[in-house]
């Protein structure tokens, strides 16, 4: 039996030797097959009917249609599309890819185009693909000549699953050292360089010497610096909760524009969801992503998963999920950490456009659609849009307020602060919409740095992208365990203190790229937090001992306008950081949150333990990953409950 | 930030620091006001501040702004040197605060013409002038009053959280300016609750908003105590102001005063025909408008029946400030435009002409020093 269409192809000739040309490509191939599915009784008449209607409104191929809404599997699909063609049908996970033909260099070929060498018989190459078109044949005359080769068909989770597992050490080294390979300057490979050790033992040199010969001066010139930086920090701090409160520094996506938009201008959009023994929240995550108010045959829901984690993918392979949904196994390796996985998926996305969502979370359903108008409406530059992020949990228990607080601060005002003010943004971990190309032109996500949505924030930024921040928002679930909120908190110190020690490499290069304002504000709002974090209790120490105890005289150690200063930071200064993490409540209207404010300063103190695990992290163990359990809060069990009674 | 809006994007346009007509009026009226002053001073008048300074009333009325700069400039041993340096300072505020006031005024549609003819009426009315000139200690309050207005008016206006942070900023003005304008903060902090939908309707969302308008006002409340108490002044010299002024009633003549802010400000006309005028070109933003109006008043009647030391025409500059401030935000049609500077100029020669109320002979003399009119002033120097 043939296995393949005999040809003869020139750029004019509409004909295929054997499959007339017409009949290969486009709508009436997938007409043709869904003829034959219809023969065959795996769809019925009025679900073609409904996917036409679909396929026609959102602009996308039949085959999409019929295979993300769940019609048919895409093995019967792509099975009488090989009847259409009248060639063979390949299942790869019986016949596998002889890994021999395979380049390495057509890596990216196999995973964008749905093209990937077979095998070789009786002399002829086979190509595996999941549709023929002249695009192919010229991929195939390119590597293998002309009449060298014939085609079969596949599905395209067959090749993925194939090559993924074919390429898996490639794309595992890719996923894990390509940024350090193009750029080690801005990998936190390695958390200091050579020269930040040298001047590091400077700075710590003169500091000793300086102790020993003028202790007294040396604390006072100490203080004045802890003392102008926190004033700095504070007034920073000031300018943006104001500029950021304003209504004006929202990118607002009306209700109306989305309702505007034509689905069948729609791109493909992939969602990226990095997951880890997070088999109990996936009901949950797939109920909000079918939620999503996008085409379904656009969207392409990509399950990054461990493949040691064989109960996360064991219960996402139970859930039955539509064709949208694809699973990516990613090896074992070091870092084990989120950007690598995603780094590792990130090989396999077709999307003009792709997001990141955690485990719990709920995004608005319009949030891809008010995404995609941000991109087509703003900077030509702009590479990332960033959703807000707020908790569903917020009155479980006093930490999970504080939470819900700081992160209305942080996403609400904030973040449109520095959009307003054009500077670079730290991305928070999800939620955060890349334009791809633009996200694989700059090496995408650091495996090293354990925060690397604000590391890649600063890295945009540094290569002219800019970032903003839309109206649209995910509600995650907030973290109400202590030893969990410190595991979290930790990490996200650390990787502050890396973004910060990466890119303080060449700080004059820095400088240069993101402007004397971006500068400025990389230092107060990346730099300062953990630095103050690990002051604070220092002088939280010597104010209690200057006010409380009154058995000895450090008032030497603020000589004026550092006294006054140091009085303004820790009165009008302190109160006023409460009184902004007061009023982020009024924005989102959680006006039970309001009171709860005033215990803001508790909460910081939370913030220097967790920073002193970080730092000591940073010196041991600077790569470490520390999971947040997802899961345990009571509404998110309640609403698993609900799901899985409906699913029932 | 890009509105994305269903049809085109708005790319925002960064708006300059300053203008440069905006910096010419500044520069204008800088160095007019400073010349004013030196003449004044050179003269041989002495500011009523630098009496009030020698006199020890520095942190004894509890307009702690004002008492703050006294107290810098008191640390200057020479009394030319401490006139001039008040001196410069008032100028060089009233002086921005003039190019600020231009700038705005052309926002709401005054013409060129028309808002430097306000700003030259303003200058010429005799309390504005003797305010920047001769007794500066109530600038605080007028800046309190004239940034209050254009944050009411945003409330009532825009209405977002920037607004409510904004206006609970600008409170401690208030406690700051003295005490007699710190109740005031009462009032406003209700109406800020008030002014938000949810605060109508929800007690939680009113005690919200209640408490973010006045947390700012209690934070440098407490910050105030904790400066004064570190350069050792005393907590009772905090509470001492406020006392001495609530402490007990008297019933002064209500009427006059009220007699001489109308008088010295009929201004009070315009915002009040302004909550009744047919076809505005903008919506009615009433709250703004009679604020301009209300907080004055309290002023000139606080001062009858509470003790203090407020001077007969300090209500009515507050009010000269707060109507010029509310003719920045508002839109007016044009014949409520030429009443606003009919009553404007009304003022100034109200001003100068209605002794009765109010005079400074020695001022008015060392300020008409040069004009051959009237040469014997220039030896008149007052004790001290």
């Amino acid at each position: 039996m043939p296995y393949a269409v005999a040809r003869h192809f020139d750029g004019d000739n509409s004909e295929l030797l054997g499959v007339p040309r017409e009949r290969t490509m486009g709508d009436r191939l997938h007409l043709e097959a869904a003829k034959l599915l219809l023969e065959r009784r795996i769809i019925t008449l009025t679900g073609l009917a409904v996917a036409m209607r679909q396929a026609a409104e959102w602009g996308s191929t039949l085959a999409r249609t019929l295979i993300s809404g769940g019609q048919v599997r895409p093995m019967d699909y792509y099975k009488a599309v090989a009847d259409v063609y009248g060639v063979r049908f390949i299942d790869l996970q019986r016949e596998p890819i002889d890994e021999t033909l395979t380049r390495v260099e057509d890596r990216a070929d196999y995973a964008e185009r749905n093209i990937v060498p077979w095998r070789r018989i009786d002399g002829r190459m086979l190509i595996a693909t999941t549709e023929i078109t002249a695009e192919h044949f010229m991929w195939g005359d390119e590597r293998f000549g002309p009449d060298n080769y014939d085609f079969v068909i596949t599905s395209p989770f067959d090749i993925l699953w194939e090559t993924q597992k074919l390429f898996r050490n490639w794309d595992s080294f890719f996923a894990r050292e390509a940024l350090y390979s193009w750029k080690p300057e801005h990998s936190a490979k390695f958390t200091v360089t050579g020269p930040q050790k040298a001047t590091l033992c400077v700075l710590l040199g003169g500091l000793v010497l300086s102790l020993i010969a003028a202790p007294f001066q040396t604390a006072v010139v100490l203080m004045a610096t802890f003392t102008t930086i926190y004033s700095l920090t504070f007034v920073f701090k000031f300018i943006l909760t104001f500029v950021g409160s304003s209504r004006k520094a929202d990118m607002e996506i009306s209700p109306e524009a989305i309702a505007a938009i034509d689905d069948a201008t729609l791109p493909v959009y992939t969602v990226l969801v990095p997951m880890y023994k997070e088999a109990r929240v996936l009901p949950l995550l797939t109920k909000a992503l079918k939620g999503l108010d996008y085409p379904a045959s656009k969207l392409e829901v990509k399950l990054v998963l461990e493949e040691d984690d064989t109960e996360t993918i064991d219960a996402a392979k139970a859930l039955k999920l539509p064709g949208t949904f694809e699973i990516v196994r990613v090896p074992p390796s070091q870092p084990k950490t989120k950007p690598k996985a995603c780094n590792y998926a990130l090989q396999f996305c077709r999307g003009e456009f792709v997001t990141i969502y955690d485990a719990e979370d709920q995004p608005e359903p319009d949030q891809l659609k008010k995404a995609v108008l941000a991109f087509r409406q703003g900077d030509p530059m702009l590479a990332c849009v960033q959703g807000r992020l707020n908790y569903f949990n917020r009155s479980e228990n006093w930490l999970t307020r504080m939470f819900t607080l700081e992160y209305s601060q942080w996403f609400d005002f904030l973040l449109p602060g520095l959009d307003w003010l054009k500077v670079p943004i730290p991305l928070g971990g999800t939620s955060n919409h890349f334009r791809l190309s633009a996200l694989r032109e700059v090496g995408a996500w650091d495996p090293y740095n354990v925060t690397e949505d604000a590391d890649l924030g600063v890295r945009l930024a540094q290569e002219g992208y800019t970032v903003g921040v839309i109206n649209s928002t995910t509600y995650e679930e907030a973290n109400g365990v202590l030893p969990s909120w410190i595991k979290q908190r930790s990490r996200w110190i650390k990787g502050y203190m890396q973004t910060w020690l990466v890119h303080m490499r060449h700080p004059i290069a820095l400088w240069r790229s993101i402007g004397t304002k971006g500068f400025l504000s990389f230092h107060f709002f990346i730099g300062a937090p953990p630095f103050t974090m690990l002051l604070a209790p220092i002088l939280w120490a010597i104010t209690l001992a200057l006010w409380v105890t009154h058995s000895f005289d450090l008032g030497w150690l603020f000589p004026e306008p550092f006294g006054t200063m140091a009085l303004f930071n820790l009165v009008i200064g302190n109160l006023f950081l409460v009184y902004f993490g007061v009023i982020a409540a009024l924005k989102r209207k959680y006006y039970d949150l309001v009171p709860v404010g005033v215990l803001l300063p508790v909460y910081w103190v939370l913030h220097s333990v967790a920073a002193y695990k970080a730092f000591w992290q940073l010196l041991f163990n600077p790569h470490y990953w520390e999971k947040t359990e997802h899961g345990t809060s009571a509404i998110t069990q309640k609403t698993l409950e609900s799901v899985k009674q409906e699913a029932s | 930030m890009t509105l994305l809006a269903s049809s085109a994007p708005v790319v925002s346009a960064r708006k300059p620091l300053m203008r440069l007509a905006t910096a010419i009026v500044w520069i204008v009226s800088l160095a007019a006001l400073l010349l004013v002053a030196s003449h004044v001073i050179e003269a041989g008048f002495v500011r009523r501040d630098i009496e009030a300074l020698r006199a020890g009333e520095a942190w004894r009325n509890g307009g702690w702004l004002s008492q703050l700069v006294l107290s810098l400039v008191g640390l200057v041993p020479n009394l030319d040197w401490q006139q001039s340096i008040l001196s410069l300072t008032a100028a060089v505020v009233a002086g921005l605060a003039f190019g600020l006031l231009y700038d705005r005024l052309r926002a709401s549609g005054w013409t060129i013409v028309g808002s430097v003819a306000m700003l030259v009426l303003l200058a010429s009315h005799a309390n504005v002038l003797y305010a920047i000139t001769a007794a500066s200690r109530g600038l605080p309050l007028y800046f309190a009053f004239a940034a209050l207005i254009p944050a009411i008016r945003q409330m009532e206006d825009v209405g977002d959280v920037q607004s409510t942070i904004g206006l609970g900023l600008l409170m401690p003005l208030l406690l700051l300016a003295g005490p007699l304008t710190t109740p005031l903060i009462v009032p406003l902090a209700l109406g800020a609750a008030l002014a938000d939908p949810d605060g109508r309707r929800d007690p939680r969302a009113f005690a919200a908003m209640l408490l973010v308008a006045v947390i700012p006002a209690l934070i440098v409340a407490i910050g105030v105590v904790g400066f004064v108490t570190q350069s050792g002044i005393g907590i009772v010299n905090v509470i001492l102001p406020y006392y001495a002024t609530y402490g007990a009633l008297r019933m002064g003549d209500v009427a006059q005063s009220l007699g001489i802010l109308f008088t010295f400000a009929p201004v009070a006309v315009v915002p009040l025909l302004y909550c009744i005028w047919p076809n505005l070109p903008e919506r009615r933003y009433v709250w703004s408008a009679l604020a301009v109006v209300a907080m004055p008043v309290w002023l000139a009647v606080g001062r009858m029946i509470f003790s203090n030391s407020m001077l007969p025409f300090v209500p009515a500059v507050a009010l000269l400030a707060a109507y010029i401030s509310w003719l920045c935000v508002v839109r007016l049609p044009f014949l409520l435009r030429a009443i606003a500077m009919l009553a404007l100029a009304i003022a100034v020669v109200a001003s100068w002409t209605q002794t009765g109320f109010w005079d400074d002979p020695l001022w008015k003399a060392a300020l008409f020093s040069g004009l051959p009119t009237d040469p014997g002033y220039l030896g008149l120097r007052p004790g001290l």
